[in-house]
């Protein structure tokens, strides 16, 4: 089942503009290893699912995957052969906002090599350029 | 051994000439403490890289000014690639200071073999010891961390000087059983989640 609010203070959302980077959410924190976004964009929750079941299938149980982004928008779209007007559409799908900076995913418990493969099927399902991180120590 | 940077003062500040620093190569950096004044300095990025990756602490200072400091802050662009400014600290070898420094695990869990996953709760803990004997990581023997057990801040291996400011019940590293893959949550096929109203608790209306 795909990510997305228990509770909302309302349906819908205006579009927003993503501007700067990521100043919050940029460090790996849990793992060991993660996948950070280059550019701005939104993920759909369906996206974050297929992400993790694709890093899932590969670390498969040998690792722990965590996922660092949410998706908290919800985006509106109105139906095909609708005529102009008769107001904002009906919530279509829920997104989360990715500025570039934004650790998208983290794995913890795997080598650096599986941790890269399994990045790089994940980043394939992808919106958004990303790269792969290791954690920065103080 | 602390790592030897050649400092040169900054006459010039703000954001211009610190861009106009970076562009050339250098890192901005200030040292301060010990009751005298603070020092606007600059650094080769080179330098810097080399002091990171070997994760130093104390520094030694030549050139502009010859000191000896504690790396106290690092400061990252928001992407984690270049290093924009370095504060420093006038430190005395022999003083006690408080650092964070890595754990590092050794050896092969006994839980591993019994199907276990390794997770560490605990990247990084903080001590306190002489400024000249600030250790590049602490290690936690995990050999014999079963299935379902946990380590904490107390079983770590601490060299001569050092204590610990974290609480020793901290958790480090623990074994947990993996979860199935195929594992589901139940399903809300509802699709739309509650709106909270102003009013009243809830209502499937907006307001």
């Amino acid at each position: 089942m795909a990510l997305m609010p228990k509770r909302v203070k309302h349906r819908k959302s205006q579009r927003g503009r993503i501007k700067g980077s990521a100043t919050r959410g940029n460090t790996v924190v849990f793992g060991d290893y993660g996948i950070q976004s280059l550019e701005p964009g939104w993920v759909k929750a369906t996206t974050i699912e297929a992400g993790r079941i694709a890093a899932q299938q590969y670390v498969r149980g040998e690792g722990k995957l965590y996922i660092r982004i949410f998706p908290d928008k919800s985006v509106s779209s109105t139906p095909l052969e609708t005529r102009m007007g008769k107001g904002k559409g009906e919530p279509d799908f829920w997104a989360a906002v990715v500025k570039p900076g934004t650790i998208l995913y983290e794995l913890g418990g795997v080598t650096e090599q599986q941790a890269k493969v399994c990045f790089a099927r994940l980043a394939s399902k992808l919106p958004v350029k990303v790269r792969f991180v290791e954690r920065r120590y103080a | 051994m602390a790592e030897v940077l050649d400092v040169e003062k900054r006459e010039q500040m703000g954001s211009s000439a610190t861009r106009r620093l970076r562009r050339d190569g250098r890192v901005p950096a200030v040292l301060y403490g010990h009751g005298e004044g603070n020092e606007h300095l600059s650094i080769p990025a080179a330098q810097v890289k080399t002091l990171l990756r070997h994760r130093s602490k104390t520094v030694e200072l030549a050139g502009a000014v010859k000191e000896t400091a504690l790396v106290s802050i690092v400061q990252w662009d928001p992407l984690g690639i270049e290093v924009l400014h370095l504060d420093l600290i006038r430190v005395n070898l022999k003083e006690l200071v408080q650092v964070t420094v890595a754990v590092h695990r050794h050896g092969d869990a006994a839980g591993l073999r019994q199907g276990g996953l390794l997770i560490d709760n605990t990247h990084e803990v903080e001590i306190e010891c002489s400024a000249g004997q600030i250790p590049e990581g602490l290690v936690l023997n995990v050999t014999d961390l079963a299935l379902g057990g946990h380590m904490t801040a107390a079983d770590l291996e601490l060299p001569e000087g050092v204590s610990l400011v974290t609480p020793v019940d901290t958790v480090i590293a623990r074994i947990e059983q993996p979860k199935g893959v195929a594992e589901e949550e139940p399903t809300d096929q509802a699709g739309e989640p509650e709106v909270i109203s102003k009013g009243g608790d809830k209502s499937g209306e907006e307001g």
